[in-house]
């Protein structure tokens, strides 16, 4: 099925968005962090009054913590949630999803439950995103933070 | 004829009808559940109701009119009587017309028929587009339903939506001709055959509007009115602070003005987001009619305090909890009507739901009257869940076990039934409590009933807060919460079980850096200590600095979910910066001014085990000392004693403590400590030998757990110095040397016992008898004698437990009575009594328990060894009769058949 | 027949009165939407083509304005991309259409074909 995909960099990661799940794109909105909360949570920005959780995918991704200057707004007007990227590239509609044997062993453990299809584009690869990636993240999340009470840092491990 | 088949002559005619027919309707459906239904309004109602449909020619409208007229109808029938058939009919009636109305035929959902709606990949907003297109088609055929509903449009960016359109009004080429006048449409296809009414369902809101010749607004409307004001509070915040340097008077009454009329205006606005709570207990009476119904039981339920107002956000979403809360009473709490026969209740179970406001917060009640929550079913469950061992169910308290309800998977109900019994309700409205920061309590007497008590914050939107400084981060709290603050330097701080706390009242309460709790890693500066009170959980936060009360909007954190339980919201702040606002209550660790719990992990002390807890404290000297957890009362903060003239040097003087006079007993003194100077921050309260005592100390710092075998008495060099009133000393592993004080020294001297009472001359059976006493303080033994003396025994005194132990085992004649003292280093008076009753020869031997810890659970204790007798300290005439009466018993007593049952 | 724009860039307005007077319609302009409500008032134009964000009242107001008063009255919308929720109150309160900026010529005519009418000279 070909989606057309929003492209974004994490680090060295080329990822990409469907367009249908991203409203905005959204540029230094200031994020103020939030105490007692997962590393994937960066913090909360206030857009147009309205307080938004930002998440960051680098503590999944095993890469060093970053200030975040732009992030992708994920979802409709209700759960709706901030996504850190660095970059944004551009849109493109790629074809041809190579099987995820292939690809796996290339993303850190756990990745591959957010990660939907693995394309080779432009020389390199690119990781669309599920539709529902935030979703998954914060189930993923609570679950942790759940069964003993306490909150767990760093990727989940099943979602 | 159908009503939705009525052509009308003009919008206004067809409002008006159904206006006083909905009225007519719900004045039938109250009256009929009253238990002294008004027939003269009830029959008119009816009666008007026929008359109206006929006039529109409505064929089955009248017809069911006309039947419950007929049946209400009291002209000519002497013995007519109002019964539930009759009851029935109403409501059942009410319902049909009610369906009429709404233009559904009874029982049967609208058939919708579904289309697909494609829209061109390149259209702009298509979400404009499909909301045209609902709009065109619904102007058409009323009740057409769009997917994605239209209030969710404004935001949406498919390329694909439905429209469900009802059967029977619009032909296929119909609606392609109405959608053919739009632009951007790629293809419209109707789909299969017609379907029963799908998503998005219709919801039943549970907030009707007023109809009282108001306005009606929308809540988007007011909230946006809401939020404009509290920028507008923002703004002015933002004024002050730029005009800081050039404000004169002009100004700053201009100022406050536009504060004023901002803050009145959101006021008004507030409450007009209110509604009475009457809008959801209105439908409650027929709610539980019916459930009452299908479970075959007769309830009824009374409410009050409807006009109590509350936010009608708060108020749309505690429906369905408290709905359930309703079916939970029914099912669970009232009995069949059998079984409230048998008990003597009559066989109407009714319901209160009361409602009030109290303290800028909205309770509600729910009471039945039926059969009460039987808690050791619950204390059965939580156990069989694994939830609690069977030690810790015993011990819990209700308010422990009631916490344990709200949790899923907790259901006494043996039987699942279909009304509720599934136990995963009552975790549903913790949630929803939780979510908007309410509680919940539960109040049950086997046999009589349960109450549920909710406590709802009354609103949730602007809110007046005292921000503070943490960290890196600022916090605020509701300015209601908050009861003191004060600089850290002038504040009594002192140190309780290791915890840094401050006086309150007279217990203490331990001081929590917010900084803290919120991030150990971020470096902070504890100045100032904010003391929060919120329901009912207290505590003393210390900030870094304190900026002030402010008017804040506060706004729920989209995206976080359950991960933060403890942040109730953002506040946006004048000057772009946010702060968190807190909720004190799950941020705090559990406080309580009383003693925690020692560390340890079994923390029952079984007697026999040779154990006791001590409570360590200091006095300024660098030693640690320690008591017996069970001789200490409390721990007070240091209030002002009352000196009286002659009192013993030792003492400080006298304090009242809830109308008892407590001798002070300055320990420095008595151990002859040098003064360190300073006022001890703390008094330690112990009762023993009947007496209470107060000891001021330094520092209280945690209990624990000890062997009597670890406790070395004194070496025989030390006893003559200072160390005369210590009774040993423990050397602990974490805590280093511990000195145990001998309170009963202490007490000999400060208020010595009377000696009156005791028997004067002997008898001649005692003479000569052997009784051998067991007690590790001097002074204990000194009285002893002194009060045996008289009886002409022969006292054997030992120092401690092991000593005595040793002689029995050294096969010397045994003696006739040994009285043992509990507390002895090496080898503690219980565990040498069951020694005692375990061996062959030296169970017959009575025991004497001699004590000075006090309470009746200390008799359980006794009984546990099977000790023949046990006694508290010091009371010289019982002590010498019950040694006397023990010698002179025919038979000396042998096991004791009795059996307690034990915590187990 | 006549059409009112009212936009407060003089520009656009500019550029629409070229485009609609080739087309072969009468053209009034308001500058914002307090102008627009007071010149359909005075001028009855058969179709308005608004601006989403204009001072004094936006144009989701005018629109509501002008449609309480005259509830037959054709406004069209003329906005920006990303304005999609004020596009869908714009229609709550009355409008029956729109185009986005930058417009395709064809379809500002096509729209005022379909609500008011072609070119009359009236």
């Amino acid at each position: 099925m070909e989606q057309q995909l929003l492209t974004v960099r994490v680090g060295s990661y080329l990822f990409g968005a469907p367009v249908s799940s991203v409203t905005e794109i959204l540029a230094d909105t200031g994020v103020t962090p939030i105490p007692r909360t997962p590393a994937m949570v960066a913090g909360v920005s206030v857009v147009r009054g309205q307080p938004l959780t930002v998440l960051s995918l680098r503590p999944l991704l095993n890469l060093p913590p970053a200030p975040v200057h732009m992030a992708l707004r994920w979802g409709g007007r209700r759960s709706t949630c901030l996504v850190a990227v660095d970059r944004v590239e551009g849109l493109c509609t790629p074809d041809q999803p190579l099987p995820p044997d292939s690809w796996l062993g290339l993303v850190p453990d756990g990745v591959g439950h957010w990660v939907q299809d693995g394309f080779r584009w432009g020389g390199e690869w690119l990781w669309a995103w599920t539709h529902d990636l935030p979703d998954r993240l914060m189930a993923a999340l609570e679950q942790a933070a759940a069964p003993n009470g306490r909150e767990k840092e760093g990727a989940p491990d099943a979602v | 004829m159908r009503f939705s088949d009525v052509v009308w002559e003009s919008e206004d005619e067809r409002a008006l009808f159904l206006e006083e027919a909905w009225d007519l309707l719900a004045a039938l459906e109250e009256g009929a559940l009253q238990p002294d239904p008004p027939m003269d309004v009830m029959f008119r109602a009816a009666h008007t109701l026929k008359g109206s449909g006929g006039m529109l020619g409505l064929t089955e409208w009248v017809d069911e009119a006309h039947r419950l007229e007929d049946a209400m109808d009291r002209r000519g029938k002497p013995d007519w009587m109002w019964t539930s058939e009759i009851q029935q009919l109403v409501l059942t009636t009410v319902d049909a017309l009610r369906a009429e109305l709404e233009g559904r035929t009874r029982d049967e959902a609208p058939a919708l028929v579904g289309w697909r709606l494609a829209w061109d990949a390149g259209c702009a907003m298509p979400g404009v587009r499909q909301y045209q297109a609902w709009d065109a088609v619904n102007r058409a055929a009323p009740g057409t339903l769009s997917d994605p509903a239209p209030d969710q449009l404004a935001e949406w960016t498919g390329l694909e939506g439905h429209l469900w359109i009802p059967d029977g009004i619009l032909s296929e080429s119909d609606v392609q001709q109405i959608l053919s006048g739009i632009d951007d449409l790629a293809d419209a296809e109707r789909l299969g055959a017609p379907a029963a009414a799908k998503n998005p369902e219709v919801k039943d809101s549970a907030v009707p509007e007023r109809r009282e010749g108001m306005l009606r607004i929308g809540a988007d409307t007011l909230e946006s009115i809401l939020e404009g004001l509290g920028e507008l509070l923002l703004d002015h915040g933002q004024l002050e602070h730029l005009l800081a340097d050039r404000m004169d008077q002009k100004i700053r009454s201009v100022l406050d003005h536009l504060r004023r009329r901002a803050l009145d205006l959101q006021d008004v606005t507030l409450r007009a987001r209110m509604l009475p709570l009457d809008t959801l207990f209105r439908q409650y009476p027929r709610a539980v009619h019916d459930i009452a119904q299908k479970l075959q039981k007769s309830i009824q339920l009374r409410t009050s305090g409807g006009e109590t107002e509350l936010d009608r956000v708060v108020m749309d979403r505690l429906h369905e909890p408290l709905l359930h809360l309703l079916r939970n009473s029914c099912d669970h709490g009232i009995e069949t009507p059998e079984r409230r026969r048998a008990l003597g209740k009559p066989e109407t179970g009714t319901l209160q739901l009361r409602a009030y406001t109290a303290q800028g917060h909205v309770h509600v009640q729910l009471e039945d009257d039926g059969g009460g929550i039987d808690w050791q079913k619950v204390r059965r469950r939580a156990v069989s869940q694994g939830w609690m061992t069977e030690e810790e169910a015993g011990r819990a308290s209700e308010d422990q076990l009631a916490e344990l309800l709200f949790r899923s998977g907790v259901s006494t109900a043996d039987t699942i039934t279909e009304i509720s019994g599934r136990g995963v309700g009552l975790d549903a409205v913790q949630a929803f409590l939780d979510d908007i920061h309410g509680s919940i309590t539960v109040e049950s007497h086997l046999g009589r009933g349960t109450t549920f008590h909710l406590e709802l914050p009354m609103t949730m939107a602007i809110m007046s807060a005292l921000l503070v400084e943490a960290g890196p981060w600022t916090v605020g709290f509701p300015i209601a919460a908050v009861e003191h603050i004060e600089d850290m330097t002038q504040s009594l701080l002192g140190t309780v079980l290791g915890q840094k706390a401050v006086p309150d009242a007279d217990m203490p309460m331990p001081v929590y850096s917010l900084g803290e709790l919120l991030d150990p890693a971020e470096p902070h500066q504890d100045r100032y200590i904010i003391r929060i009170k919120d329901g009912r959980t207290q505590a003393a936060l210390a900030v870094d600095n304190v900026r002030g009360q402010q008017e804040v909007v506060v706004k729920p954190v989209e995206g976080l979910g359950q991960l933060t339980p403890w942040l109730s919201g953002l506040a946006l702040l004048g000057d772009g910066r946010v702060a968190l606002m807190v909720d004190a209550r799950r941020l705090v660790p559990a406080t309580s001014g009383e003693i925690v719990a020692s560390e340890e992990d079994s923390p029952v002390l079984r007697p026999g085990s040779n154990q006791m807890e001590l409570l360590v404290f200091g006095l300024g000297d660098g030693q640690r000392y320690g008591i017996n957890v069970y001789k200490t009362r409390e721990v007070l903060t240091a209030s002002p004693v009352t000196r009286v003239p002659g009192q013993h040097q030792w003492l400080d003087g006298f304090l009242h403590i809830r109308g008892q006079t407590v001798p002070v007993v300055n320990l420095h003194r008595a151990l002859g400590l040098s003064d360190v100077g300073g006022t001890p921050g703390f008094v330690l309260v112990a009762e023993f030998n009947r007496t209470v005592q107060a000891f001021p100390v330094d520092q209280v710092d945690r209990m624990v757990r000890v062997g009597w075998d670890e406790v070395e008495p004194l070496p025989a060099v030390l006893e003559n110095a200072t160390s005369r009133h210590l009774t040993g000393l423990v050397d602990h592993p974490a805590l280093g040397p511990i000195q145990l004080i001998d309170y009963e020294q202490l007490l000999a001297e400060v208020a010595p016992p009377l000696f009156d009472g005791v028997a004067e001359s002997s008898q001649p059976a005692l003479q000569g008898v052997s009784v051998w006493v067991a007690d590790d303080s001097k002074v204990a033994l000194q009285q002893i004698k002194r009060v045996l003396a008289p009886l002409a025994l022969d006292v054997r005194t030992f120092a401690n437990g092991e000593d005595l132990w040793h002689a029995l085992e050294a096969g010397e004649p045994l003696p006739r009575l040994v009285i043992l003292d509990v507390e002895m280093p090496r080898l503690d008076g219980y565990t040498l009594a069951s020694r005692m009753k375990a061996g062959r020869n030296t169970r017959h031997v009575p025991v004497l328990l001699h004590t000075s810890l006090s309470g009746h659970w200390h008799a359980d204790r006794a009984r546990q060894v099977e000790a023949d007798a046990i006694l508290t300290k010091f009371d010289p005439a019982l002590l010498s009769e019950t040694v006397a009466g023990l010698i002179l018993q025919p038979s000396p007593a042998q096991s004791k058949t009795t059996h307690e049952e034990g915590l187990a | 027949m006549t059409i009112l724009i009212a936009d407060d860039a003089a520009f656009m307005r500019m550029r629409l009165r070229k485009l609609l007077e080739e087309a072969g319609y009468q053209v009034v302009e308001a500058a914002n939407g307090q102008e627009a409500v007071e010149q359909y008032q005075a001028q009855h134009p058969a179709a308005v083509l608004m601006d989403i964000t204009m001072p004094e009242m936006d144009g989701v107001a005018a629109t509501r304005t002008i449609c309480q008063a005259d509830p037959k009255a054709r406004v069209i919308m003329v906005s920006a991309l990303g304005q999609q929720a004020m596009i869908v109150s714009a229609i709550q309160a009355g409008a029956k259409d729109f185009v986005v900026k930058p417009y395709e010529p064809e379809r500002v005519l096509g729209a005022l074909t379909k609500w008011a009418g072609p070119p009359t000279t009236d």
